[in-house]
């Protein structure tokens, strides 16, 4: 089946200085793709560009953009009009995302309005059954709330049904969860994950928890210093690493049994990123070839890639 | 002789009609980590400022070396107890290099100090003395991190209390801190009380665990038990919280367990509020004992 959403060869830029490097995407319907990062790593850069929300000071262009099968011109109106129908956007902090002032209900009520274009008459219905979808068993009293009287978790649902109510074809959820304790963070988890499965949602999945990534990713992109290190299956990238630098990010993180096995150095800033492989001052398999940059092939861009284990 | 501890500490908020930590009583032992965990608004962090004396105690006790904290007592009691934050942003001066950082609480304490003092601090902490002319905008967070941690060790602590350490630092050097931390503990025998959202790292530090819910301790216990063998029907979906699905989480109010709105156990005996009962591993439920 062909790509819902395809960029190729994204570049994100602040005047001469590339802050993306070439990413490619490809996203499929009812499935997760994982953004995986650490900070600087241009994760959310990347997805801004796609919708056309890059800061001032920041360009970007592609080799390829091409929804459902139909080709659009990087920047054009075409691609600009994706933004809010097609592909959404749910950014990190729900609760300067939505409105203090406007209860739930009329919040929901407006996308409803302007963009899905809901008559009057069918919106009631349209409103419950999405706060149904993101979990909310008493629909009706929610609407009637202001943000402040929900708890962090219920926002972030609330959120996520203003995002769905443009009935949007890519979801870009990013780091959902990061303000959310743990039992609500696999409340958000398991309703992105539901939204593709049940509706043929594409969810782009920002994130930079592997565990995250683990639970809900069908595919996974793990970005480093503005390059993609490993792309591929979760089940490939995240169980059979093969980029010192994904293997060296799962070993990192702490699980409780023994201490984590640190990664050794620091992000580089992006005025002090190496040449050739960005990784290469950090790693430890690093030899005089890493002073080229490595090509992306067959889902890891690496000289000495690990060994598949079998 | 106790060593730290609160004593049925309870903390109101100004301007709030309900307590956020509710008779809470822990203890930590030299060497010893001790661990709380809980979800956002459970209360953790207003438990540390309490417990460092920073906000005052509704009705409850901080003791130290086995007599109640006082005014008198504060400021030797401050040299010796020492608090990490979150963000060392914002518990660093943006204007002060890091030698000044590192210099102030010898000079806020009158105690001797030279450059290679603050040399050795930072070699401790595992960062090369060149930093020392550096403002905090010109280090990484994980220095930044390791600098606030640097200046929390400055007077020899005999014990550090640490609001979410790691959780602003990004995975690659989340490691390297907490890895640090623990070599830290163990070389200096330092009591630390660990304040986490984040099971992994409390399970990573911890040797004993308390497990808070709306305020309350509703189970503590060895690390190894708390984490194998959960008692209270929260610390077990905390505990399972991977990915699943639920309603709309709510805390009930008092009297009554805080919990019951949300627990499958709920049975009308919940109605009264609970208390810790067990042994070295005990949780507050009248359900399941």
């Amino acid at each position: 089946m062909p790509a819902l959403l395809e960029v190729e060869a994204l570049v994100v830029s602040s005047g001469p200085v590339a802050l993306v490097e070439g990413l490619s995407l490809a996203l499929h319907r009812g499935r997760v793709h994982a953004l995986v990062g650490e900070s600087g790593s241009g994760k959310t850069l990347s997805m801004l560009a796609l919708l056309g929300l890059l800061p001032k000071g920041l360009s970007s262009s592609a080799a390829r953009l091409c929804v459902e099968g139909e080709r659009l011109a990087w920047g054009s109106s075409a691609h600009e009009a994706l933004r809010g129908r097609t592909v959404a956007m749910m950014l990190q902090d729900a609760s300067s995302a939505l409105d203090p002032v406007m209860r739930v209900g009329r919040q929901l009520d407006e996308v409803l309005a302007a963009v899905a274009k809901v008559p009057p008459s069918e919106r009631a219905t349209r409103r419950a059954a999405l706060l149904a979808d993101v979990g909310f068993h008493e629909p009706a009293q929610v609407a009637q709330r202001y943000p402040h009287e929900l708890s962090g978790g219920m926002r972030q649902r609330v959120l996520l049904a203003t995002c769905l109510a443009a009935g949007p074809k890519v979801l870009v959820a990013d780091e959902p969860t990061t303000a959310l304790d743990a039992v609500l963070h696999g409340q958000v988890l398991a309703l992105l994950r539901d939204g593709a499965v049940r509706s043929g949602l594409s969810v782009v999945l920002i994130t930079h928890d592997l565990e995250a990534a683990r639970a809900v990713a069908d595919d996974v992109t793990v970005l480093y210093a503005g390059r993609v290190a490993e792309q591929g299956p979760t089940a490939r990238c995240l169980e059979r690493p093969r980029h010192p630098y994904t293997a060296g990010l799962l070993a990192a993180r702490p699980t409780g049994r023994g201490l984590p096995v640190p990664i050794p150095g620091a992000i580089p800033p992006v005025s002090e990123r190496p040449e050739g492989c960005r990784f290469r001052p950090r790693c430890t398999r690093a030899s005089a070839v890493c002073e080229q940059a490595p090509r992306l092939e067959g889902g890891v861009a690496c000289f000495h890639p690990l060994a598949e284990r079998p | 002789m106790t060593f730290l501890a609160v004593e049925h500490l309870s903390v109101r908020h100004r301007r709030a009609v309900t307590d956020a930590v509710r008779d809470v009583s822990l203890e930590v032992a030299p060497g010893e980590v001790l661990g709380v965990v809980g979800e956002s608004g459970s209360g953790k962090s207003t438990l540390l400022k309490a417990w460092l004396s920073l906000l005052p105690a509704r009705s409850g006790l901080v003791l130290w070396q086995g007599r109640p904290l006082t005014s008198a007592s504060l400021r030797a009691f401050r040299r010796v107890v020492q608090p990490v934050f979150q963000d060392p942003r914002a518990a660093l001066d943006p204007r002060l290099a890091v030698r000044e950082a590192l210099a102030e609480p010898f000079q806020v304490h009158r105690e001797p100090f030279s450059e290679a003092t603050l040399a050795r601090l930072l070699d401790e902490v595992q960062l090369p003395a060149e930093l020392l002319p550096r403002r905090p905008a010109a280090l990484s967070a994980g220095q930044r991190q390791r600098v606030a941690l640097a200046r929390a060790l400055a007077l020899s602590p005999r014990a550090l209390l640490l609001d979410e350490p790691v959780s602003a630092l990004d995975v690659s050097v989340q490691a390297q801190v907490l890895t640090l931390l623990h070599q830290l503990q163990v070389a200096r025998g330092l009591a630390m009380v660990l304040v986490s959202h984040d099971l992994a790292v409390v399970r990573t530090l911890a040797t004993r665990v308390a497990v808070l819910f709306a305020g309350r301790v509703v189970e503590q216990g060895p690390a190894a038990d708390v984490f194998g063998d959960p008692g209270h029907p929260y610390t077990r979906q905390l505990l399972a919280a991977g990915i699943e699905r639920g309603g709309d989480w709510a805390t009930a109010p008092e009297p009554g367990c805080a919990f019951r709105l949300r627990c499958r156990h709920a049975q009308p005996s919940c109605l009264e509020t609970p208390t810790l009962s067990g042994g070295a591993h005990a949780w507050a439920c009248p359900v399941l004992k």
